[in-house]
């Protein structure tokens, strides 16, 4: 799996003024990779998230997943692109408030609708829930739920279609460290495993941490991406009187 | 179950106030709509029946009324003509006629022992229109014997005006020539009519003969009705019998046409046309306010749930699906609602078609010569309805939904 950004921009019209989003943009995710997007608010980072998830379009420039051009996709194929290649984590979740945390779970397999899929289906989802700390609110809806389980469900939800690549907007801006260990630790498991890559757009140092690439971003534009490989082994992380203890890194490797 | 029927379930749940006043609302344009359609039917059956079955027959023979030379002494209109009984074999002759049946009805005053009562009476051949013999259910005596001078009175007007079962009942009638005439008439039984009109508790009835010894004219009627085949051609009819009518009935006749039952009945063709036209007009009404409401419901679901709407669009549902998960639920709800509307449209359809509903304005009631209204069965009359508030939220739904689909998904999830 590869997606391009080839010479980006994003323009906003406001009205009278025109804000741009981002400056002419390369930028390319493979499967594995683990990337934080870093960088102060307006600098861009949402924007392309959501070019990466095609749920926006560049002004000019290409996006093109595994070599197609997703300007060239209809938005019946965008959506199926996203609902089987792609999971997205909101950062203000977006759950649908009728659903059950199971049943919001569920919803991008139902989604994408696909019988021969399903087998297995109930038991991922469990494991999911299982993960995210979430097997005793399997019945609740959203408005039961604390910020940080909503915030759980929706990142359980975004992995729950095996996708190639996870976006994820400030995704543990609402958890607690040891449920962002745990979190990272399966999002790990997942990138190791089934080489699913994940972008995160976030400020959090402990996700930046554990991150093997960190894109620093200021006014759209894309101003250095470091290779940090600070991947600290997280399945090591010991919690102490509720408190993550995250061994300290002993190796370096700069880009 | 399918995804997207269980998503539409459970989101009917929400919102359960305003759900519940919009399937109140389509119910109610159901139920209208329905049972007004059982009812308009009901009063066309009422009236085609009466009309001519009983009393016109689907041709009748009778003379143009001209109101000022025709007021008899009663001032009332009326105008008889002089049918010889060849005229009448040379009609039964003609092809597509099945029976022929002359008429008479005639203003009456029945000199009663305390009173003097103006009433009508009406004469028919008791022995050759089993039809109309069978209409009445004699609730004491008998039917009246041809030739006899007997008559059957209402039972309703025979409690209001003591009048008995054997009584002897002088009757008083201007004469075609403009003289009063007075025969005595024998009781000889009460009836109720088995019509769903009432029409006929407004006249005593006896058989053709007596009646025109009270006019003083033998072959004298007031019309001839004609009831015709199923398979007659009523245009290949109608000029045949207005060439008899030409050839034999000019002399000693007033102007006399033959009118096809529908052309004459200018009350009914009005009635039924008003009747339509007031059944659309409430239709119309019904189905603006319930797309209104329909409309506005769904800007506020859509409102609302902008933010669903693209949470969907961003877990991979195409455009075409969330219009199909908003308009199933707007038409699930519409669909229920109707049928529900329906059901108790039938119910009330059931319930009300044997004992009618009363007409409680006299005038309308000697109009229509009908006391109650009686719905008749017209299941076009439930499905129509149903397909029209099916079509009118789908619609209206539609439009709001599609439009909140093709917003672009980051601009609907952006947060607030």
């Amino acid at each position: 799996m590869e997606i391009k950004l080839t010479n980006v921009s994003k323009e906003y019209d406001l009205g009278a003024t025109k804000v741009q989003a981002l400056k002419d943009i390369n930028f390319a995710v493979n499967a594995e990779d683990f990337i934080t997007i870093a960088g102060p608010s307006g600098s861009g980072k949402t924007t392309i998230l959501n070019m990466l998830g095609c749920l926006d379009t560049p002004t000019s420039g290409s996006v093109t997943f595994d070599g197609v051009d997703s300007s060239n996709l209809d938005l019946k194929e965008q959506a199926l692109l996203r609902n089987e290649k792609i999971g997205i984590i909101f950062q203000s979740f977006n759950l649908v408030p009728v659903l059950s945390v199971y049943e919001n779970i569920e919803l991008p397999t139902l989604i994408g609708d696909k019988p021969q899929k399903r087998k297995d289906t109930k038991d991922w989802i469990m494991h999911l829930i299982e993960s995210v700390g979430l097997q005793d609110r399997v019945g609740h809806k959203p408005e039961e739920l604390s910020g940080g389980q909503r915030q759980r469900v929706a990142i359980a939800r975004a992995l729950v279609n095996r996708p190639q690549l996870v976006l994820a907007d400030e995704p543990t801006a609402n958890l607690d460290s040891v449920t962002s260990l745990r979190i990272l630790e399966l999002m790990r498991q997942l990138n190791k495993d089934e080489s699913t890559a994940f972008v995160f757009s976030t400020h959090d140092p402990e996700i930046i941490e554990h991150c093997d690439t960190v894109v620093k971003m200021r006014d759209g534009a894309i101003l250095s991406a470091d290779e940090v490989n600070k991947m600290k082994d997280v399945s090591q992380t010991t919690i102490v009187d509720g408190i993550a203890q995250v061994p300290e890194n002993k190796e370096e490797t700069n880009a | 179950m399918n995804a997207i029927w269980a998503l539409v379930f459970k989101s009917l749940l929400r919102n359960g106030g305003r759900n519940l006043l919009q399937a109140g609302l389509i119910f109610f344009a159901a139920f209208v709509m329905a049972y007004f359609a059982q009812f308009l039917a009901g009063v066309t059956r009422n009236f085609t029946d009466n009309l001519v079955e009983l009393a016109t027959g689907e041709i009748y023979i009778s003379s143009t009324i001209n109101e000022e030379i025709d007021s008899n002494v009663f001032d009332r209109e009326y105008k008889y003509l002089r049918v010889p009984t060849d005229f009448v074999n040379q009609v039964k002759g003609l092809n597509g006629v099945e029976v022929v049946h002359p008429r008479i009805d005639l203003p009456v005053r029945l000199n009663l022992p305390d009173d003097t009562v103006t009433f009508k009476m009406a004469a028919f051949s008791p022995s050759e229109e089993p039809r109309l013999t069978n209409n009445f259910t004699l609730t004491e005596g008998r039917m009246v014997q041809e030739g006899a001078f007997e008559i059957i009175v209402p039972q309703d007007f025979a409690r209001r005006h003591n009048i008995n079962v054997g009584d002897t009942i002088p009757l008083l009638a201007g004469t075609v020539n403009r003289r009063v005439n007075l025969v005595e008439y024998t009781v000889v039984g009460k009836f109720l009519t088995n019509s769903l009109s009432a029409w006929f508790n407004n006249y005593v009835y006896t058989s053709i003969e007596p009646a025109r010894t009270l006019l003083n004219d033998k072959d004298v009627m007031s019309r001839l009705n004609i009831h015709i085949s199923e398979e007659a051609d009523k245009d290949v009819l109608m000029p045949e019998i207005e060439q008899l009518i030409q050839a034999h009935l000019t002399q000693n006749n007033p102007e006399l046409d033959a009118t096809w039952w529908e052309d004459g009945a200018e009350f009914f063709s009005s009635l039924a046309f008003g009747i339509e036209a007031g059944f659309f007009i409430i239709v119309g009404i019904i189905m603006t306010i319930l797309g209104c409401s329909m409309g506005f419901a769904t800007v506020m679901t859509v409102m609302e749930r902008t933010k669903e709407i693209a949470t969907y669009g961003a877990l991979g549902a195409p455009p075409k699906m969330i219009r199909k998960i908003f308009l199933m639920e707007n038409v699930l709800l519409s669909d229920l609602s109707s049928l529900a509307g329906v059901g108790v449209a039938a119910i009330a359809y059931v319930l009300t078609k044997d004992i009618g509903i009363p007409i409680n304005n006299p005038q309308f009631e000697a109009f229509i010569g009908a006391s109650h209204f009686y719905p008749a069965l017209d299941i076009a009359g439930f499905i129509v309805p149903f397909l029209i508030c099916k079509m009118v939220t789908a619609q209206v739904s539609f439009f709001i939904v599609n439009s909140a689909a093709k917003k672009p998904i980051t601009e609907a999830i952006a947060d607030r």
